[in-house]
């Protein structure tokens, strides 16, 4: 079951995660409304040591909860230009990947599915966790 | 929800998709049954794309449907087709059926 009954209250938990979760450095997440009953987060979640944390998700809510239509999440370490994205030999990663579940094809993670329903708060808790 | 909300998500849904099939050379019926197989797209730098562009479809498959449903119950409410549209031309709120 959604945690978020509605777009505000969603918006509201994306945009305090920095503050909620100090181990954050920064966040570029925008949630923009597309339609008048579906939106997208698109951006980034920075962490220690050149983690980043790539985010998609399109979002939809018919009648109710907050929906996840389809998501993309990518773990990446470094920049764009030539550096290698982390996998699952970095033990910080591998925390994210059993405690998420979420797929590898290697030294990137691609994950996709029309319906999860993992609390964003929970998983964003197991990244911080697993930072320890 | 209304029949106008359904409407404008539909518009909004079908500019999109139709970005990515110009970009892509396909419609998105195609592009989808590739993605309900289960493919991955042949280059990484796709994922993010595919992963919008089939959420978009879905959406736009239930909107589809909600508007058929809608259009037929108050199709059942009136005469002729001609009589349900100079009610949808008035732009009142029509809730959708469920």
């Amino acid at each position: 079951m959604s945690p978020f009954q509605s777009l505000r209250e969603y918006e509201l938990f994306v945009y305090s995660l920095p503050d909620q979760f100090p181990r954050i450095v920064r966040s570029t997440l925008v949630v923009a409304q597309r339609g008048r009953y579906y939106a997208e987060l698109a951006g980034e979640v920075l962490f220690p040591d050149g983690y980043r944390l790539n985010v998609y998700e399109r979002l939809s809510w018919d009648a109710g909860p907050l929906t996840i239509e389809g998501y993309s999440y990518e773990v990446w370490r470094g920049s764009d230009d030539g550096v290698e994205a982390e996998g699952k030999r970095s033990g910080q990663l591998n925390g994210i990947f059993i405690i998420c579940q979420w797929q590898s094809d290697g030294s990137r993670f691609i994950s996709r599915s029309s319906t999860i329903w993992v609390s964003r708060r929970a998983r964003i808790n197991c990244i911080s966790e697993s930072d320890n | 929800m209304t029949l106008d909300d359904i409407l404008q998500d539909i518009y909004a849904l079908e500019a999109e998709m139709r970005a990515y099939e110009r970009k892509y050379g396909v419609l998105s019926e195609t592009f989808y049954e590739s993605y309900m197989k289960g493919e991955e797209p042949p280059d990484e730098a796709w994922v993010r794309d595919w992963t919008a562009w089939a959420s978009a479809y879905k959406i736009w498959l239930r909107r589809r449907e909600q508007y058929q449903t809608t259009i037929e119950s108050l199709r059942a409410n009136t005469r002729t087709i001609a009589e349900m549209i100079a009610k949808t031309a008035r732009h009142e709120p029509i809730s959708i059926s469920a």
